[in-house]
């Protein structure tokens, strides 16, 4: 009988080693690529998946993109079953799980003489996939073709050779053409090498054994899961959460309401529905069955402690359903490219949701911090500043950080000095929003205050949100506020609405942005934080 | 205090016709302040306990050491060589100075705001970190530059004269002056500190142009604001440091190492001390890139080994890499830029180094399903690993290396000079794993925990080679610090490379480090510049100019007497339109033609992203020249004091027991020894394993130390 440290040392070394080759993958991936938003924002995944689509290991990516690849997995495993070596499929489609159209994930099976050991899977967010306008995500997008070219999975690479007939058809589909390609090279590129390495550690231990211990190694990390999940209370839990969609003030603002009700079993396990969600929308707000599935599992990851190895221990502990037809499991064609919002919707009502169940920590409800961009096409080029973001949830245990992205997004803002080097504005104003943060025991982090003076001629689309009710309290903390979205022209303001579109803009006008500040935590009486 | 028969000391006495001058090197860690003292070809090894009361006082018994051991009549220290911890420790224990900023209109709340993106997106209770200007001593001022140097607003300096009595009224020990698109125009930060001048004579201020001229407002400020709180810490600690080393004898020149590799007098640190964070890794990594470069080696990764956590950094062709997107006061990084946003960003240059945590002194504990695991938590030096006999009664890294027989229980470094290491202490901890299940024998117990950390630093040496494209297969290990020679071998094997170089003393490679590194300057400036443009290229040349003749006058001035060595020009290029850029090397500090300068940059983003587009316009956005100039240390043949050792010890490699020789240092030559063996010297010891070879290389300074072959897997035996 083997000795039991010698049996967690080779489980661990094995697990570092899967680990640190699906970071190595998404590494080299980062490296090559070519646009800002990956080099800058890393918007790309990179896992190892078992023969069974479970996942092995995943890197440390975005987390709106964690339960994706291993969904798209399994939904292409009919389709990979007679891919042969150095063939790799990609595919954009949300049908497969593809979270929105800008998003192509490859495939690559990791064949060693003739076993199967798994597949290697990649995501890369790609600037521009065509649709109506540039960057591809029209917010009023009624159907999925106004947000570009869908292509279904497709061998784009076969025995390591690109299928340039192909590649030329993506290309020709994209305002970017050069960076798309280079893109797309260093996702053909990473996910090569990836197959490469795991050919490698195989080959180090034989197929016999990678075989027996991939397992045991998902088995361990279910474990460790299972019995972390003991810390939830066993019943039934449920939370929603509304955002209002509003892109005409003439008109009266859309109520999207997004419900999450979750089962925590005696066993360590948790069954997720979000059924109760309102039915889908002709706006691009839906969200695929699958990223609802990476937002309720982001979710709860904020519930586990750091070590857990992201696999499907996870996921094998937890069940994500949706009827079909809900936002949150839209039927195609419905527009999905903007579903960022929503997504942080599904995650705050399941951290409602968990927070109810758990012991430790209850959050407040809602972070501000969804990424707001505004764009500004002028003369000279297209403005997108995503410096726009709110204050974070108060928690049972401390006061909510100011003006900091949520969970989901988590993207980075555009220095001041670069953004008017770059383009004809003057930012006037950044600072915190005072107040803004929900009152209560422990309060809701302050959104933001920004003010951008136009100084050429342009025109302004904004996706802005909360502007009727801001992120819920919790345990009788207050709302955070709401936000506001105004243009300033001689001194007259006028209010927009948050996600209207086509504002033209003189020299001169000022955009003024108010950001919502955090939900805060427990009644105001007993406000114990310093500031 | 170290006396005249410590056993960690080694002096000679000195030849004939030695020069007269002694250069001694201090390296001040948390335990311990380690000393190398060369003249000519002698050298001597030190340690002395730190003196948290007066952390000179063990430099000047270095020096005092090195003068009665090494020195002759006429012999004296004509220079210390100096790494410090001041500067990091002023930050993480948020000792430093009361500091006030003066901001341009609007951007009162820059710092707080930062960049939005947060390194751990998994938790619910985020904070950002505290900061370090106090929030009741900012002030706005009315001003404006825009993004082309224009004035929009004119500078109140009324205003600022208010602001800085108020802020004087408030306790302010040190001002800040940030305004926006100061890297292009200064005249606004200037007028306003002649202004902090007048109003608050004698209160420091420092200008953000003025510590970083370049764009990116957060990053070049919150530099300012480090320098600005760490300014008079570092001042009054260095002034009392060459105060005392100006008792008689008197040393005559002082040089600090900065966190870019080189050094700079004190009258430079002073007033540059953000320069100063890294500055003992940044030595260490000097060693690792000066072994590189005897032996050779053109990749190697220098990996030292400390009680809490692990370095690692990748030198390249004997150099190693310089950043300047470095951040201090937040968490250990592991080489992973997907993790960045816990501190304060610093934009000065750092020498490129990845954190673990996972050192001597990590814990071995069990998870939720009774699964050995190591680290991160730490035993730290108190009260230590628990065969230190301080109270630490939790098994740790370094327990399991004694209880292997890596590491002797005779006096060592590693016990804090407190004694013996107690192996009984060490079993009885590891024990603990044992009769909770989770290891058969005590035995199994320490290979496990070994095995567990090795893996972790590897992963972690993995990491720092794969992010920058290296084969972490094609590599040369060059390990340091105590713990680093036990472990390198393991950690070798685990990555698959088969060459490991030991420098001369591993165990004090810092402190080695200085001695072999040269004064220097590094100087910038941001633009806005695209070379083929006839103006821009003039404004190019002009800045390339007038760094250059600043640089070399700032080295020339550190090293007074001395030729430079090199001077060097980068310029930080992108494509019009990307955010990020690619430093591209010049030949000297001249600018060439705009077709060979676009031909360089093409060819750089095609090295470091696969492709060019060479239809795009071309950016420069910084233009940065450095300057080095010897420091004047001598090479020399290190000699190695007989530690006593038995002659036999009994080790254990992958749980099988090996009787293993045990070698002094010096005993090594060219023919060297195969393994099972232990190269045992002061301050560390080398583990060889079974089949390996280990030889002294080149002048006999180094060892290089050869794996067999990889034979399988020991995973078959698990089947």
């Amino acid at each position: 009988m083997t000795d039991p440290a010698k049996s967690a040392v080779t489980l661990q070394v094995f697990g570092n080693a899967l680990h640190g080759l699906a970071n190595e993958l998404q590494v080299s991936m980062i490296r090559a690529a070519y646009s800002p938003i990956i080099k800058e924002m890393f918007d790309c995944s990179a896992g190892l998946i078992s023969p069974d689509g479970e996942y092995l290991a995943l890197a440390d990516g975005i987390p709106l993109q964690l339960g994706v690849l291993s969904t798209v997995a399994r939904e292409l495993a009919p389709f990979a079953r007679d891919l042969g070596p150095g063939d790799i499929l990609v595919t954009n489609d949300p049908a497969i799980g593809s979270p929105h159209l800008n998003d192509y994930l490859t495939v690559a099976p990791v064949l060693v003489d003739g076993y199967l050991a798994g597949y290697v899977s990649t995501l890369m967010h790609h600037a521009d996939v065509g649709g109506k306008t540039p960057g591809s995500m029209p917010a009023d997008a009624t159907e999925l073709f106004a947000e570009g070219m869908r292509c279904p999975p497709v061998r784009l690479v076969r025995a390591g050779q690109v299928n340039e007939e192909l590649m030329s058809v993506l290309l020709a589909n994209s305002r970017l053409p050069g960076s798309m390609r280079g893109d797309l090279d260093a996702q053909i590129a990473g996910t090569l090498v990836g197959v490469e390495r795991m050919t490698q550690l195989v080959r180090r231990y034989g197929t016999t054994v990678f075989d027996r211990l991939r397992r045991e190694y998902l088995d361990y990390c279910e474990a460790l899961v299972r019995a972390e999940l003991k810390e939830f209370r066993p019943g039934a839990y449920a939370a929603a959460r509304t955002l209002e969609l509003h892109h005409d003030p003439g008109r009266a603002p859309e109520l999207v309401r997004v419900h999450a009700e979750v089962g925590v079993g005696d066993d360590g396990t948790l069954a997720i529905d979000l059924s109760g969600s309102d039915p889908q929308i002709a706006l691009p707000f839906n969200v695929v069955l699958s990223n609802s599935r990476s937002a309720a599992l982001v979710a709860l990851r904020c519930f586990l402690s750091d070590e857990l190895p992201m696999n499907a221990g996870i996921e094998r502990c937890v069940r994500v359903t949706c009827l079909p037809g809900r936002v949150t499991n839209p039927e195609l064609p419905a527009p999905v490219g903007a579903r960022a919002a929503l997504a942080a919707l599904v995650n705050e009502a399941m951290v409602d949701a968990m927070g109810q169940a758990h012991s430790g920590v209850r959050a407040a409800g809602s972070s501000g911090g969804t990424t707001m961009p505004y764009v500004w096409a002028h003369t000279d080029g297209i403005l997108i500043d995503n410096s726009t973001t709110g204050g974070m949830g108060a928690t049972s245990r401390r006061a909510g950080a100011s003006v900091v992205d949520n969970c989901v997004t988590n993207a980075m803002s555009y220095p001041n000095e670069v953004l008017e080097q770059d383009h004809p504005v003057l930012i006037e104003e950044v600072r915190l929003r005072r107040g803004s943060g929900g009152a209560g025991r422990h309060g809701g982090g302050d959104g933001l205050v920004r003010r951008v003076r136009f100084l050429a001629d342009g025109v302004l689309s904004l996706r802005g949100y909360r502007t009727l009710s801001g992120p819920p309290g919790a345990d009788g903390g207050a709302d955070g506020a709401v936000s506001r979205w105004t243009l300033i022209r001689d001194g007259q303001e006028r209010p927009l609405a948050p996600q209207q579109t086509g504002i033209t803009t003189l020299p001169g006008d000022v955009l003024l942005i108010e950001t919502p500040g955090g939900g805060g935590f427990g009644s105001r009486e007993e406000t114990t934080d310093e500031a | 205090m170290t006396n005249s028969t410590d056993p960690t000391t080694e002096r000679r006495v000195p030849d004939e016709g030695v020069p007269d001058e002694i250069v001694v090197a201090a390296d001040i860690g948390g335990t311990f302040t380690d000393i190398v003292a060369v003249r000519g070809r002698h050298m001597l090894v030190g340690k002395f306990p730190t003196d948290y009361d007066d952390l000179s006082r063990p430099v000047r018994d270095g020096v005092d050491l090195a003068r009665r051991a090494l020195g002759g009549p006429d012999a004296r220290v004509g220079t210390v060589i100096h790494a410090t911890t001041v500067a990091t420790n002023a930050v993480l224990e948020r000792r430093g100075a009361k500091v006030g900023m003066l901001i341009t209109k609007g951007f009162a709340d820059l710092l707080e705001i930062g960049r939005l993106r947060r390194a751990d997106p998994y938790t619910l209770d985020h904070r950002k970190p505290a900061l370090l200007v106090d929030a009741d001593l900012v002030a706005e001022i009315d001003e404006r530059i825009d993004a082309t140097g224009k004035v929009v607003t004119p500078l109140d300096e009324a205003q600022v004269e208010e602001a800085a009595r108020r802020m004087v009224a408030g306790g302010a020990e040190a001002v800040v002056v940030g305004f926006l698109h100061s890297y292009l125009d200064p005249v606004h930060e200037r007028r306003a500190a002649a202004a902090v001048a007048k109003a608050a004579p004698g209160l420091p201020v420092v200008t953000s142009a003025e510590i970083i001229p370049e764009a990116r407002e957060y990053e070049r400020i919150s530099t300012a604001v480090i320098a600005a709180y760490l300014g008079p810490v570092v001042r009054h600690y260095l002034r009392r440091l060459a105060d005392r080393l100006r008792d008689e004898p008197p040393v005559d020149q002082l040089w600090v190492m900065k966190s870019s590799g080189g050094l700079a007098t004190a009258d430079h640190a002073i007033t540059h001390p953000e320069e100063l964070v890294e500055s003992g890794p940044a030595a260490g990594v000097i060693a690792a890139a000066w072994a590189a470069r005897r032996a050779g080696v053109r990749t190697a990764v220098g990996f030292d080994m400390g009680g809490t956590t692990t370095k690692a950094a990748l030198i390249m062709d004997g150099t190693p890499r310089v950043n300047h997107d470095y951040e201090i006061g937040g968490a250990a990084h592991s080489g992973d830029f997907l993790r960045k946003g816990t501190g304060h960003p610093l934009r000065s240059p750092v020498i490129d180094l990845a954190e673990i945590g996972t050192g001597g002194g990590s814990i071995a504990w069990l998870d939720a399903t009774g699964a050995l695991r190591v680290g991160p938590r730490s035993a730290s030096s108190t009260p230590g690993p628990a065969c230190y006999g301080r109270g630490g009664g939790l098994p740790t890294v370094t327990d399991a290396d004694l209880v292997l027989g890596y590491l002797d229980s005779a006096p060592a470094e590693e016990a804090g000079g407190l004694g013996v290491l107690r192996r009984d202490l060490a079993e009885a901890a590891l024990s603990t794993l044992v009769s909770a299940g989770a290891a058969g024998s005590v035995v199994h117990a320490a290979s496990g925990v070994f095995e567990l950390a090795v893996a972790q630093m590897a992963g972690a040496v993995r990491l720092v080679s794969l992010a920058k494209g290296v084969d972490p297969r094609e590599l040369t290990l060059i390990p340091s610090g105590g713990a680093g020679p036990v472990h390198a071998w393991a950690i070798a094997r685990e990555l698959g490379t088969s060459t490991l170089l030991f420098p001369a003393f591993p165990g004090v490679a810092s402190a080695l480090g200085l001695l072999q590194s040269e004064v220097r300057v590094d100087l910038a400036v941001g633009v806005r510049a695209r070379p083929a443009k006839e103006a821009d290229r003039a404004l190019l040349a002009a800045h390339l100019d007038r760094l250059t003749s600043e640089a070399a006058a700032q080295a020339g001035e550190q090293a007074p007497g001395r030729e430079l060595s090199s001077l060097t020009a980068q310029l930080d290029m992108r494509y019009a339109g990307q955010t990020y850029t690619i430093p591209v090397d010049l030949d000297g500090t001249r600018l060439p033609a705009t077709d060979d300068l676009l031909a360089r940059f093409g060819a750089a983003h095609r090295a470091a992203y696969h492709h060019e587009t060479p239809s795009r316009d071309v950016e420069v956005t910084t233009v940065r020249v450095t300057a080095t100039a010897p420091s004047g240390t001598v090479e020399t043949t290190p000699r190695w004091a007989t530690v006593p050792a038995s002659a036999e010890r009994t080790v254990i490699f992958d749980g099988v027991p090996h009787q293993a020789h045990v070698v002094q240092r010096a005993d090594v030559d060219a023919a060297g020894l195969t393994g099972p063996a232990l190269v045992v010297q002061v301050d560390t010891t080398i583990v060889v394993p079974p089949g390996a070879r280990i030889r002294a290389v080149g002048d006999g300074s180094l060892l290089e130390m050869r794996l067999p072959p990889a034979d399988g897997t020991d995973e078959e035996e698990t089947r």
